[in-house]
């Protein structure tokens, strides 16, 4: 008995470990290539031994030259600041949006498949799991653009809901598609179906297990993961998809009033679930935790797989904050032309080849 | 061992179905009626899946919830299109006050 | 197993306090949001109920479908913007008589029977032994389910459209 509550106790601490992480390391890296794109240097003066002696209270001298610390600064410095609530703001709901938020991202962890032994949660489910629970956090965001008595707030969040809903259908039915080829809801069963070389990943039709006819999926799956991977930026309400918080129309959309550590409680949320977006991406199409190569696999070097799973993570998340930092924004109407238009059609017409295939090919 | 019961559960259901009946015959609002309809819904989904578990008849009651889940979803839009629809023509979700059909 | 007897009690608490809180708050975006926990609630009960699949289901279409909707259906038919405005509940007595009645019924039904129990054993892979049953036993209520979800969709949006401005798109 004292096992299982030792055993919850590691896994929270593991998982809330990996999120505070990935944010931080999301954001630094967020600013480094936003500058980088915009030809400049970004953060560079707070290094760790500058942070360290902030916080000792010693003389702070210019030493990082790269701002590692950047965002661990950040987060002390909002840890600190007052906790405004609105005067005409529902205080409970306000209080408990930012937790709501929290918890459908948080709880998306459980079932990420980092390598074989590290699944916090190996349910047979995993894949639908993490596409119900992630839907709680719609809830949470149209209650901080409620109670939060904002008008931007409001309308944010209403088209941050909308958004939501909308490109739920697309990204459902496009992994759908891999269940149906895989014949198995487990993240697990589906990260271990691409094993290999890296052309038995989904993306690249899995070629190795299926034989050369496995071509004939090679562009369903490009297809396919393509309107995934536009869908999780739409999901996510990152650019070109953030109109739920145009800073030119809406100030900052449903979190306009949040001040402080809840409004850092948001933002590592939508870091972490950009992660999760990824991450699935990574453990559907580009093969989880394999590196594509069977002899690195093979080579039990401890800790390479955890590590190959979140370097392939963080590689989609460069394309996601590239294609933040280089489009611009889209009108509500033709987010909704994209979505119902083609993306949906698009991923119905894979949806029905993967299952001719599945019924007659294979 | 409350938990491996079936009576526990049925009388979870049963008060969530009364709760459920409750506010359908006391609200006014056209969509807090429809959220009491949703709990009885909902009481009626435990039963089934708890007869699935608990009596030898296989899968056939989660089968049923789903059907139920279902039927709410379409329930739920198609309520919520006719609310609306009422507010544009009267300006207000009282149920009282929809009376134009009256002869 | 004391745990899982502490978690269920918790659960099954959770469901109906959030439930009461659906019935008899007055304002009705607490109703609404309490309705929301309410399912997530029962998707726990699921668990217990070894109905892994069904409970993820429930997420999906209860809470981040129907909840949604229902909270859309106030922000769009309230005036929003005023945070105080009251839910009024009238025939008390008499809907309180008559569920206090179905309540006092069904519990003396539920504890009357006897029922045919047998010990429950979780079932290995149930998404498959469904979609099994979905596409043998259940086969026609399976397709007429689909065609219903068509005919509601058709339905609302037609319902649900703005009739004064017609036909201009």
């Amino acid at each position: 008995m004292d096992n299982i509550f030792l055993w919850i106790a590691i896994t929270l601490g593991a998982m809330v470990g990996l999120v505070s992480v990935v944010g931080i390391v999301s954001i630094y890296l967020e600013r480094k290539i936003s500058a980088f794109m915009q030809d400049r240097l970004g953060p560079m003066e707070v290094g760790f031994g500058s942070l360290v002696n902030a916080i000792a209270g010693k003389e702070v001298l210019r030493e990082g030259r790269i701002g590692l610390a950047q965002s661990l600064a950040d987060g002390l410095k909002l840890l600190q600041k007052e906790d405004i609530i609105p005067d005409g703001a529902d205080k409970f709901l306000f209080k408990l949006a930012p937790m709501i938020v929290f918890a459908g991202t948080f709880s998306t962890f459980a079932a990420l498949p980092l390598a074989e032994y590290f699944i916090p949660a190996d349910v047979n489910i995993g894949l639908f799991y993490i596409l119900a629970i992630s839907s709680f956090g719609v809830s949470g965001i149209l209650m901080a653009g409620w109670s939060s008595n904002n008008k931007w707030g409001l309308l944010g969040s209403l088209r941050s809901t909308a958004q939501m809903v909308s490109y739920e259908i697309p990204v459902g039915v496009s992994l759908v598609s891999i269940v149906m080829l895989t014949g198995t809801l487990s993240m697990k069963g589906i990260v271990v179906a691409q094993e290999g070389w890296f052309w038995n990943w989904h993306l690249f039709g899995a070629v190795g297990h299926h034989g050369l006819i496995g071509f004939v999926l090679l562009p369903m799956m490009v297809i396919n993961f393509i309107a995934y991977f536009i869908g999780s930026l739409a999901e996510t309400n990152r650019a070109p998809f953030d109109i739920p918080e145009a800073e030119s129309e809406l100030v900052a959309g449903y979190h306009t009033e949040y001040t402080g550590m809840r409004f850092a409680i948001f933002f590592l949320a939508e870091y972490g679930a950009i992660f999760v977006g990824n991450a699935i991406a990574v453990a559907l199409f580009l093969g989880g935790w394999y590196s594509g190569i069977p002899a690195i696999d093979q080579a039990n070097i401890p800790g390479i797989a955890p590590l190959v799973f979140i370097l392939k993570t963080f590689v989609l998340i460069f394309v996601v904050m590239w294609i933040r930092w280089t489009l611009p924004r889209l009108r509500v109407d033709q987010l909704m032309t994209l979505c119902w238009k083609y993306l949906i059609p698009f991923t119905l017409f894979t949806f029905f080849s993967v299952a001719i295939y599945k019924v007659f090919i294979v | 061992m409350i938990y491996n019961q079936l009576e526990t559960y049925l009388v979870i259901s049963a008060i969530l179905f009364s709760l459920g009946l409750y506010a359908t015959f006391t609200r006014k609002n056209a969509i807090s009626i429809l959220m009491g309809v949703e709990l009885i819904l909902n009481a009626a989904c435990i039963n089934f899946v708890a007869f699935s578990n608990f009596v030898e008849i296989g899968l056939s009651g989660q089968v049923v919830t789903i059907f139920l889940i279902i039927l709410a979803a379409a329930e739920a839009a198609v309520a919520l299109a006719i609310v609306l629809h009422l507010y544009r023509h009267i300006q207000s979700v009282n149920v009282d006050e929809a009376t134009t059909l009256e002869g | 197993m004391v745990i899982a007897d502490f978690a269920f009690i918790l659960v099954a608490a959770f469901v109906l306090i959030c439930a009461c809180v659906v019935v008899f708050h007055n304002k009705i975006i607490y109703s609404a949001f309490a309705l929301l926990f309410c399912f997530f609630g029962v998707a726990g009960l699921y668990v217990f109920l070894n109905a892994e699949f069904l409970a993820g289901t429930q997420l999906l279409v209860y809470v981040g479908g129907i909840s949604v909707l229902i909270l859309f259906g106030i922000l769009l038919t309230k005036n929003i913007e005023d945070l105080t405005s009251k839910e009024v509940s009238t025939q008390k007595i008499f809907g309180g008589l008559i569920s206090v009645t179905f309540l006092g019924g069904l519990i003396y039904m539920v504890n009357s029977v006897d029922w045919k129990v047998s010990t429950p054993k979780p079932i290995e892979n149930s998404p498959v032994e469904i979609g099994k049953l979905f596409m043998s036993d259940f086969l026609i209520p399976f397709e007429i389910a689909g065609v219903l979800l068509l005919v509601a969709l058709i339905g609302a949006v037609v319902i649900g459209r703005d009739t004064d401005k017609d036909l201009e798109v």
